[in-house]
C-alpha cells in the first residue's frame, strides 16, 4: 500500500478529532482518565495490577491430570480393580465407563528446584518447572464439554454470559490502538464445541467480544478490500466518507456514537495494516521460529499460535486465548478411546511451543506482566473407558499458571490417592477467575455489569482469590 | 454449503433461516441477540470489525454497483440527476447543493482516474458511481435512524 508520510500521519493521528487523539494519548500514558465515549478506551483498574495481559492456553477436550501433572502410584496397585470413590453418575460415557482403575501410561520425574512432578511427555515444559504454579485441586460442575467450556470461559454452565476475556476488556479497556483487545487463536483442526459462544460478549455490547484470528490468509475477516478495489480507491472513498460523517456528526452533536463511529473507521483502516503486520511471523528471526517449533510439522500450528500470542501481548492486546484441540474426539484432548495415542499427539504438538512461549516471555521481560494459564474444561477419569481410554472428569483436575505475579515452582492443593476428588485446598472455577481478575488489578466483587435487573459478576455469587498463589 | 450467493439468498434478516449454534457472523457483529436467551432490549455497539465488513465485504461492493446501475437506468446520463437518484434511493432525502457539489466532484475525479486505463471492460463512470454508492452505504446517515 503506497502512503505518503503526510497521509499516514493524518490517518493515524490528526484526522479524526479529539476523541481518538485522546485515546491515543492515553495509550502513550500521557493522560490518566479516559474521557471519550469509546468503550474500548483504557480504564484504570481497581488497584495496582501485577499483570497487564493474559494468555490462556486452553487444552480443549480435557487433558488427563493423572497422566500429566498429578501422578498416582495408588492407581498401579488398584489397576484393573474397582476404586471406592467412584460414582456411576460422574461418568459421561455411561455404558463404556466402568469402575476399573487404570494406571498411567507415562513415567513421571521431579523437575526444577521445587521438584514438580511432570510427565515424560513434556520434556521441554519440564525445564520450565520453576516458573509453574501447578494447581492440582481444580474442580468444575459439568462433565459435559459444552457446559464445562461455558463455565471455564464465563463462570456459568449456561450459554449467554460474557466470557472472561470480555469481562477483562470491559474492566480495563484496550491497551492497543491498532488491534482488538481480546483475540482468540484456534487450533488448525477447527473450533471447540459452542463455537463463537466460547468467546462471546454475552449480554455486554459487541465491542467486548473476542475476535478470532484465522490461522492463514487474512487474520481477521474482511481485513482486505475485494480484489478489484485498489488501496488508492479505498483511500479516496474513506476521505469522502470521513468528510460526510464529520459533517453529519457536527449537525447531530447529541449523538455520541457518531464520533465513535468515525474513530472505528480509522481504527479499521489502521487494523488493515497492524493486524497483517502482527500475524506475519516471517518477520521473526529464524532462531525464534525454531524455538517455537515452526520448522517441524507436529509443532508448527500450535507453535505459530504461541508465537502470535507473544506478538499480540507485545502490542498491547489484553487477553489472548489459544485453543489446542478443535472439532471433537481425537482432534481434541478428548481421549475416550486411546489415551496414549491421543495424549502422545497433543503433548507433542504443544510441549515445545509452550516452553518456547514461557522462555521467550521471560527473556523479553514480558512474563512479569503476562499471566499464562494452562488447562482444559475438566480432567480425565482415573478409571478406564473401553479398556485404554479415559472419560471426562470434573471432580478433580490440574491447571497451571505462570508469570503475572503468580508464584513459580509450587504445587497447590491435592486430589485423593486416586486422583478422583479434589480434597486439599480445592479451587473452584470462580476461585480461579477471582484470582485471574485480581492479578489484573480487578476486584471480582466490584466488577459488575447490570443485565435484566441484576448486577452480574464473572464469579456470580462465589469465588475467593487464592492468595497462596500470589507472589 | 453455499459457495456463492445471489438474489435467491437475499432476504431481510428476519426471514433468514438461523441455526441456534451457528449465527450469521455479520448479524452477530451488528449485535443480533443470542439465540439462547430472551432479549429484552437490543444492544448497540460501534466496533472496527463492523467498519471492516462494510468497507471490505464483496456483498457491499456488489450492491454499490447495483445501486449505480439502477440510478443510471432510472435517471438517465446527467450526472447530478444520477447522484440525486442514488441519494434518494439510499438515504430517502435530497442531497442538497453542498453535498451534490462534493459528490459530483468526487465522481468526476474518480472517473478521470479510471479513464486513464482504457479497456473494453473498464467503465469509468460506472466504477466512479460505485465508489460513491459505497461511500453512501458506509455513511452514518445510512446506518443510523434519525
Amino acid at each position: 500500500m503506497n502512503l505518503t508520510r503526510r497521509r499516514m500521519l493524518q490517518l493515524s493521528g490528526g484526522g479524526f478529532g479529539a476523541l481518538a487523539l485522546n485515546s491515543l494519548l492515553h495509550a502513550e500514558g500521557a493522560l490518566s482518565a479516559p474521557t471519550s465515549t469509546n468503550p474500548l478506551a483504557a480504564h484504570p483498574p481497581h488497584f495496582a495490577p501485577r499483570a497487564k495481559s493474559v494468555i490462556f492456553l486452553f487444552m480443549y477436550g480435557g487433558p488427563s491430570h493423572v497422566d500429566l501433572f498429578d501422578p498416582k502410584p495408588e492407581l498401579e496397585k488398584w489397576h484393573g480393580k474397582a476404586i471406592p470413590v467412584w460414582k456411576p453418575e460422574d461418568a459421561f460415557m455411561g455404558r463404556k465407563t466402568q469402575n476399573v482403575a487404570m494406571k498411567s501410561y507415562y513415567g513421571f520425574a521431579k523437575h526444577g528446584a521445587a521438584g514438580i512432578d511432570i510427565a515424560e511427555t513434556f520434556p521441554h515444559l519440564a525445564r520450565c518447572a520453576d516458573d509453574l504454579c501447578v494447581i492440582r485441586s481444580m474442580h468444575t460442575e459439568s462433565n459435559n464439554h459444552g457446559p464445562a467450556l461455558f463455565q471455564m470461559n464465563s463462570g456459568f454452565t449456561q450459554a449467554g454470559r460474557p466470557s472472561m476475556g470480555s469481562w477483562v476488556t470491559y474492566g480495563l479497556g484496550s491497551e492497543s490502538e491498532n488491534l482488538p483487545a481480546f483475540v482468540v487463536l484456534l487450533d488448525h483442526q477447527g473450533a471447540p464445541v459452542n463455537g463463537a459462544m466460547n468467546w462471546s460478549n454475552g449480554f455486554m455490547p459487541a465491542s467486548f467480544q473476542g475476535v478470532p484470528f484465522r490461522s492463514s490468509g487474512d487474520p481477521i475477516a474482511y481485513l482486505t478490500p475485494p480484489k478489484n478495489v485498489s488501496a488508492s480507491q479505498q483511500l479516496a472513498r474513506l476521505d469522502l466518507l470521513r468528510q460526510w460523517n464529520e459533517e453529519y456528526a457536527a449537525a447531530n452533536p447529541a449523538e455520541t456514537s457518531l464520533a465513535a463511529r468515525i474513530a472505528s473507521y480509522e481504527l479499521a483502516f489502521r487494523m488493515q495494516m497492524s493486524a497483517a503486520e502482527c500475524v506475519d511471523v516471517a518477520r521473526e528471526p529464524e532462531s525464534i521460529r525454531k524455538l517455537y517449533g515452526l520448522d517441524r510439522p507436529v509443532t508448527q500450528h500450535f507453535g505459530r499460535n504461541c508465537l502470535l500470542a507473544r506478538r499480540l501481548v507485545e502490542r498491547g492486546v489484553r487477553f489472548v486465548q489459544l485453543y489446542s484441540g478443535g472439532n471433537e474426539g481425537p482432534k481434541a484432548w478428548d481421549a475416550h478411546d486411546d489415551l496414549k495415542k491421543n495424549h502422545d499427539l497433543h503433548c507433542a504438538e504443544t510441549d515445545q511451543p509452550i516452553a518456547a512461549l514461557l522462555n521467550d516471555l521471560k527473556a523479553t521481560g514480558l512474563l512479569d506482566t503476562t499471566l499464562v494459564i494452562w488447562g482444559g474444561e475438566f480432567g480425565r477419569s482415573p478409571v478406564a473407558e473401553n479398556g485404554k481410554g479415559r472419560d471426562h472428569h470434573p471432580k478433580g483436575f490440574t491447571m497451571w499458571m505462570a508469570g503475572g505475579g503468580i508464584k513459580g515452582g509450587m504445587v497447590h492443593g491435592a486430589t485423593d490417592e486416586f486422583g478422583y476428588n479434589a480434597v486439599e485446598k480445592p479451587v473452584s472455577v470462580p476461585d480461579l477467575h477471582a484470582t485471574i481478575l485480581h492479578q489484573l488489578g480487578l476486584n471480582h466483587e466490584q466488577l459488575t455489569y447490570r443485565n435484566t435487573g441484576r448486577d452480574y459478576r464473572l464469579t456470580d455469587v462465589s469465588g475467593e482469590v487464592v492468595r497462596e498463589l500470589l507472589v | 454449503m453455499l459457495t456463492s450467493e445471489g438474489p435467491a439468498q437475499w432476504r431481510r434478516s428476519v426471514y433468514i433461516y438461523a441455526k441456534r449454534q451457528l449465527l450469521m457472523p455479520i448479524m452477530e457483529l451488528f449485535d443480533a441477540p443470542t439465540t439462547t436467551d430472551s432479549c429484552a432490549e437490543r444492544m448497540q455497539s460501534v466496533v472496527p470489525t463492523q467498519a471492516l465488513v462494510l468497507m471490505n465485504d464483496e456483498f457491499v461492493e456488489d450492491h454499490a454497483g447495483f445501486l449505480a446501475l439502477r440510478a443510471v437506468a432510472e435517471a438517465g446520463e446527467h450526472l447530478s440527476h444520477v447522484i440525486e437518484r442514488m441519494q434518494s434511493l439510499a438515504l430517502a432525502k435530497p442531497a442538497g447543493p453542498q453535498r451534490l457539489k462534493q459528490a459530483v466532484a468526487f465522481v468526476e475525479a474518480r472517473e478521470a482516474v479510471y479513464a486513464k486505463v482504457p479497456s473494453p471492460t473498464n467503465l469509468p463512470r460506472q466504477r466512479a458511481l460505485t465508489d460513491l454508492a459505497h461511500v453512501m452505504f458506509n455513511s452514518s446517515e445510512f446506518i443510523y435512524i434519525e
